[in-house]
C-alpha cells in the first residue's frame, strides 16, 4: 500500500524535513514550479539555476543531465515549454527567465565529461532493444541502463543521433556537442549496432525472441504531403529530406529564389539552410499568421534578420511547371468562420496569385515509419500514447514513432517515462517512484532590485559571418557575466513560503509589504475530493478569520514577508522532486 | 439603458476624428480617448520645424484641451494601454487601472520599422516619431554636426531638408531597400539622389549598412558592406513606420502586420474596432488586406470606424495609388500589401 501521509507543512514545526508521494504534495510540484512541472523531462529549473548563481556550473549541468540527458544539445535547440509558464512572464512581471540560454551557460562552462548523478540499480539480469538512436531511444535506453538492464540499441543510419543529427542544421546545434553528449549516455555499456533497418535486417518478432522487451523509436521520417497538383516536379524538396542531405554533406542546388513551405522549426531550418546553400531570395509561407507559428519568438528573429521573409495568410494550391518547378500558385487567407471563435482561415475566392521560384520546399510536417514491422504482426498496431504499451506483449513503442512529431524534449522525457513501464514488465513491480522533498531553507539570498534586471539577450554572430559555412554557429552562448546575471532572475520557485498560523498574531504586516497580494487571511480552507491540492475562503471579515495563507500560485519568493515578520511565524521550505527507489531494491555500484 | 462608454486607444488623427463623429452621434455617451503621450494631438509633420526653432510646441497642437471638455470627451493623457481583456471588456493601464468599455476603437498607430537585419545596431539609432523624440533631438541639435541617414523614407527626406539648413553634414545611405514599402525604380532613384544632393547631402547608394560601433568620444562609426567607414554624431534611422501592435499579439485579436479588421473595420470581436495606422484592413476588391500610413488615411478610417460603431455599415476606401507624383515627396499616404 503507497504511502498516502500527506505532509501539511504549514502546521509543521519549522525544522520539519521529510517526503511525501501524496497526490497533493505532487502536484504542489505543477503549482509551486510551473517550469519543472512543464518540462517533459521533469528538469529541476530552479535547482540549477540556483547552482550556476553560486558559480557551481558543473552542478547545474549534472543535474539537468540527470533528468533532461542532453543539456548542451537543449540548451540549443529546446521548444522551451519551460519559459512559457515561468512565473516571471506572468503579467506585470516581466520576460520569463532565460531558462535555456542558461542551460546552455552550464554546458558551456562545466568542465568536460562529467559522471552521472543517478543512483543505479544493481544487474538485472536482462536484457532490452531499443530501435531508433534519436532523442527517445537514446533516453529510453540510458533509463533502462540505469534499471540494471543490458541494452542494446539499434539504428537504421551510422551514426547515433536521428533526427539530432540529420533533422537539424549544424549552425544551430554543433555536430561535436551533439556528439559528445550522445557518446557520454551510451557509454554506460549499452551495445550499438548501428546500419541495421527494422524490415531489412531486423524484424520486431527476432527482437522480440532476443531481449526481455522491444522498445521501437523509430520516428517521423516519412514527409506529409500537401496534396496538390505538381507536388512530385523536380525541384520541389521534402523539408526533412533536404535537412539530411545537406546534414549528410551534399550542397544541393536550390537557385536563387526558394519558397518554403510551413511555418515549424523544419521550415525554418530550411529556409535558413536555404540561404546558406546561397539562395538570394527566401520566403516562409504560412497559411496562418506569425503568432501561430510554434517555433520560438528568437528563432523567427534569427531567421527574419538573414532577410528571410514571412509570408503570412497564403495557402498553395498548385506547384507551376512543367519539368521543373517554376512557382507556386496561392490562394489568400482570411479569418473568417465565427466571430469571436478560435483562429479559424478561411480561403478567400478568387484571390489566386503566383510567385516565381527556382526551388519549393514542402515543410509540413512528418508521420511515423509504420511499414515493415514482420509478417507476423497486425498492421495496424496501436500503441498507448501515454505508456508506449501495445497488443504485443513485451513490445513498447516511445517518441515521435507513436506520438507524432515533436520535439526533442518530448521525445525524451517519453523515451523515459516508457523505459519505467518497460522496466515494471520487465521485472513484475515498480522499482521507482516520483517522491517530493521538503526540507527547511533560509530566507531567499535574492534581492528585491534583481527582479527588475532585464532578460539577457542571447549573443549572436552578424549575418554575413554566419553565411559562410553550413556548421558556423549562429549563437555565441552567454557571457561569465550575463549569465551570472540572468541566474539572478530566477525567483526561485522551489522555496515555498508557510505561515504557520498557531504563532501567527494576525498583525498583518507581511500583508502590507507583499508586493504581489498572495498572502490572504481566510475563513477556511477545503480539501479537493481528489487529494489534489487544497483551496480556502478569502475573507476580510475579522470574526470569520480562521488563518492566513500565502497562496504559492502567486508568490514571487521575494521573501519580505519574512523579513518584517514580528513572531518569526513564516518559515521557508525547498520542495524538490525525486526518484525513489521501492522497498525491497537493493542499491548498486555507482 | 445604460449609457454607452466609447473607449479609444490612441490620441492622432484617427482617434480624434472618430470621437468627433461618435459625440455628433451620441450625445449622451460616455466618451474615454486614452494615450501614452503626455501632449495633446498634435501635427507630427511640423516636427521638424519644432526641432529647428521654427515653431514652438504650442505651435503644433491641433485642437485644444478645451475642446474636450467643451465636447464632454475624457483626454486621458500619459496613460499606456498595457493589456486588454475581449472578454470582459476591460482595458489595462500600466498603472494598474481597469477601464471598462462598451465600444471599443484601437488607433495605436505606428512605430519606428527597424528591420531586424539591423535590430542589433537600434541602441545606437535616432528615429524620430513622437514630440518626445523630437524634443531630445531638439535639445541636442547644437551638438550634432554631422549624421549618416540610413533607410530612408518619406519623413528622412522632409528630415534632411531641414537638418541640411542648420549647416549640418548629412550622408543618406541608399540601399535596395530603401524608401520601403515602396519600390523605387532606377529612375525614381535617381530623382530622389538628384533631388536630395541638391539640397547639398551626400548620398551613397547601392551600399548596404554593415555594422555600427560606438565611438569612445561619442559618436558612432558607420561601416558599410563595400568598406566605407563613415564617422557621425548621430545616426538617423527612416525605415518607414510599422503597425504599434506587438503588446496585443495573444489577446485574442488577430494580428498579422497590423490588427485584422473586416472591410468595415471591425475585429472579430463584437464592438471591437481598430482605425488608422495600426489596422490592416481586408479590402473585397482586392482580396487582400492592406495597412496605411498616414495622416488623411487615418483621419478617414477613423470616421468610418465611428460611423460604424455608431451602426452603420460604411467601407473603408483604399488610399490613391499613385504613391509619387513626379514633382517630389507629396504624397504622405503610403500603404503597402503583403507580398
Amino acid at each position: 500500500m503507497p504511502d498516502h501521509s500527506k505532509v501539511n507543512i504549514a502546521t509543521s514545526r519549522p525544522d520539519f524535513q521529510g517526503e511525501s508521494t501524496h497526490p497533493s504534495d505532487i502536484d504542489s510540484i505543477r503549482t509551486n514550479i510551473p517550469c519543472q512541472w512543464a518540462c517533459p523531462a521533469g528538469t529541476d529549473v530552479p535547482g540549477y539555476i540556483e547552482a550556476i548563481y553560486s558559480g557551481d556550473h558543473a552542478g547545474a549541468y549534472a543535474i539537468n543531465r540527470s533528468c533532461n540527458m542532453l543539456p548542451g544539445v537543449l540548451g540549443r535547440i529546446c521548444s522551451r515549454p519551460c519559459e512559457d509558464v515561468c512565473r516571471h512572464g506572468e503579467i506585470g512581471l516581466g520576460e520569463p527567465v532565460a531558462i535555456c540560454h542558461l542551460k546552455r551557460f552550464a554546458a558551456d562552462h562545466a568542465p568536460g565529461e562529467q559522471l552521472l548523478a543517478s543512483v543505479m540499480f544493481p544487474e538485472s539480469g536482462k536484457t532490452a532493444g531499443v530501435v531508433g538512436a534519436g532523442p527517445a531511444g537514446i533516453a529510453a535506453a540510458h533509463t533502462l541502463s540505469i534499471f540494471g538492464h543490458r541494452v542494446t540499441l539499434y539504428d537504421a543510419f551510422n551514426e547515433p543521433g536521428g533526427m539530432m543529427l540529420y533533422g537539424i542544421p549544424d549552425f544551430r546545434l554543433p555536430r561535436d556537442i551533439l556528439n559528445r553528449e550522445i557518446r557520454n549516455l551510451l557509454r554506460m555499456g549499452i551495445e550499438r549496432i548501428m546500419g541495421v533497418r527494422l524490415g531489412k535486417e531486423l524484424t520486431v518478432r527476432h527482437l522480440l525472441d532476443k531481449h526481455d522487451a522491444v522498445v521501437l523509436a523509430m520516428g517521423c521520417y516519412r514527409p506529409r504531403m500537401l496534396g496538390i497538383p505538381g507536388e512530385n516536379l523536380p525541384g520541389v524538396f521534402a523539408g526533412l529530406d533536404l535537412m539530411m542531405r545537406v546534414n549528410g554533406g551534399e550542397t544541393p542546388r536550390i537557385g536563387d529564389t526558394v519558397l518554403v513551405i510551413g511555418g515549424g522549426f523544419t521550415a525554418m531550418d530550411c529556409a535558413r539552410t536555404a540561404r546558406r546553400l546561397g539562395a538570394k531570395n527566401v520566403s516562409i509561407c504560412i497559411r496562418n499568421v506569425a503568432e501561430d507559428l510554434t517555433v520560438t519568438k528568437d528563432e523567427i528573429r534569427e531567421t527574419k534578420r538573414e532577410g528571410i521573409r514571412i509570408a503570412s495568410l497564403v495557402s498553395s494550391t498548385e506547384m507551376i511547371g512543367t519539368d521543373r518547378v517554376k512557382g507556386v500558385k496561392f490562394k489568400r487567407n482570411r479569418f473568417g468562420g465565427a466571430r469571436g471563435s478560435s483562429r479559424s482561415v478561411v480561403p478567400i475566392e478568387d484571390s489566386d496569385f503566383v510567385l516565381q521560384a527556382d526551388s519549393v520546399i514542402s515543410a509540413i510536417g512528418q508521420k511515423p515509419w509504420r511499414a515493415d514491422l514482420g509478417p507476423d504482426l497486425p498492421e495496424d498496431l496501436q500503441f498507448d500514447l501515454e505508456t508506449g504499451r501495445c497488443s504485443v506483449e513485451r513490445l513498447f513503442g516511445a517518441g515521435d514513432f507513436v506520438r507524432g512529431a515533436s520535439t526533442v524534449i518530448e521525445c525524451i522525457g517519453h523515451g523515459k517515462q516508457v523505459a519505467e513501464i518497460v522496466d515494471e514488465a520487465i521485472m513484475g513491480r515498480r522499482r521507482r517512484e516520483k517522491v517530493v522533498w521538503f526540507q527547511p531553507a533560509e530566507n531567499t539570498h535574492r534581492k528585491r532590485t534583481w527582479d527588475f534586471i532585464e532578460r539577457q539577450e542571447m549573443p549572436v554572430l552578424e549575418v554575413t559571418e554566419r553565411m559562410v559555412s553550413q556548421d558556423t554557429e549562429v549563437e555565441t552562448g552567454l557571457s561569465p557575466d550575463a549569465g551570472l546575471e540572468e541566474s539572478r532572475r530566477c525567483y526561485l520557485c522551489h522555496l515555498r513560503y508557510e505561515i504557520r498560523i498557531p504563532d501567527c498574531i494576525f498583525c498583518r504586516w507581511c500583508i502590507d509589504v507583499c508586493p504581489r497580494n498572495c498572502i490572504e487571511l481566510t475563513g477556511g480552507f477545503d480539501s479537493g475530493s481528489d487529494l489534489s491540492g487544497e483551496t480556502w475562503r478569502p475573507t476580510t471579515r475579522w470574526n470569520e478569520i480562521a488563518g492566513i495563507v500565502i497562496d504559492s500560485e502567486r508568490c514571487i519568493r521575494c521573501g519580505e514577508c519574512l523579513r518584517v515578520c514580528p513572531t518569526r511565524c513564516i518559515h521557508v521550505f525547498k520542495v524538490t522532486l525525486h526518484d525513489r527507489m521501492l522497498p525491497g531494491t537493493r542499491e548498486g555500484e555507482n | 439603458m445604460q449609457s454607452e462608454h466609447y473607449v479609444i486607444i490612441g490620441n492622432g488623427p484617427a482617434a480624434n476624428s472618430a470621437a468627433d463623429i461618435l459625440r455628433k452621434g451620441d450625445p449622451d455617451a460616455r466618451i474615454t480617448l486614452i494615450s501614452d503621450e503626455f501632449f495633446p494631438y498634435y501635427h507630427r509633420h511640423l516636427l521638424r520645424h519644432y526641432i529647428l526653432g521654427k515653431k514652438s510646441k504650442e505651435d503644433l497642437i491641433v485642437r485644444p484641451i478645451s475642446y474636450y471638455r467643451e465636447n464632454r470627451i475624457r483626454l486621458r493623457l500619459g496613460q499606456k494601454v498595457v493589456r486588454i481583456d475581449l472578454q470582459t471588456r476591460t482595458v489595462f493601464l500600466a498603472h494598474m487601472e481597469k477601464v471598462h468599455y462598451t465600444r471599443l476603437l484601437i488607433c495605436l498607430g505606428g512605430k519606428p520599422r527597424i528591420p531586424e537585419i539591423h535590430y542589433v545596431y537600434s541602441e545606437y539609432f535616432t528615429a524620430i516619431k513622437t514630440i518626445d523624440d523630437a524634443e531630445a533631438f531638439r535639445e541636442q541639435l547644437p551638438g550634432i554636426r554631422s549624421m549618416v541617414i540610413v533607410g530612408g523614407d518619406l519623413i528622412s527626406v522632409k528630415m534632411a531638408a531641414s537638418f541640411l539648413e542648420t549647416g549640418m553634414n548629412v550622408r543618406f545611405l541608399i540601399d535596395e531597400d530603401a524608401f520601403w514599402p515602396l519600390k523605387l525604380d532606377d529612375d525614381q532613384r535617381r530623382d530622389f539622389t538628384e533631388r536630395l544632393s541638391a539640397r547639398g547631402a551626400e548620398v551613397i547608394s547601392g551600399d548596404v549598412l554593415a555594422g555600427v560601433e560606438p565611438e569612445t568620444e561619442g559618436g558612432f562609426r558607420v561601416r558599410t558592406r563595400n568598406g566605407l567607414s563613415l564617422s557621425c554624431d548621430r545616426i538617423g534611422a527612416f525605415f518607414g513606420l510599422i503597425p504599434d501592435v506587438d503588446f496585443l499579439v495573444g489577446s485574442g485579436l488577430d494580428i498579422d502586420r497590423g490588427i485584422l479588421v473586416n472591410e468595415y473595420l471591425q475585429t472579430q470581436f463584437e464592438g471591437v474596432y481598430a482605425a488608422g495606422d495600426c489596422a490592416q484592413v481586408y479590402n473585397p476588391d482586392l482580396k487582400n488586406y492592406w495597412v496605411s500610413i498616414g495622416w488623411d488615411n487615418a483621419l478617414h478610417l477613423g470616421q468610418i470606424a465611428a460611423h460604424n460603431i455608431l451602426g452603420s455599415d460604411k467601407t473603408a476606401d483604399l488610399p490613391p495609388l499613385n504613391l509619387l507624383n513626379s514633382d517630389g515627396v507629396k504624397v504622405q499616404t503610403a500603404w503597402w500589401r503583403d507580398l
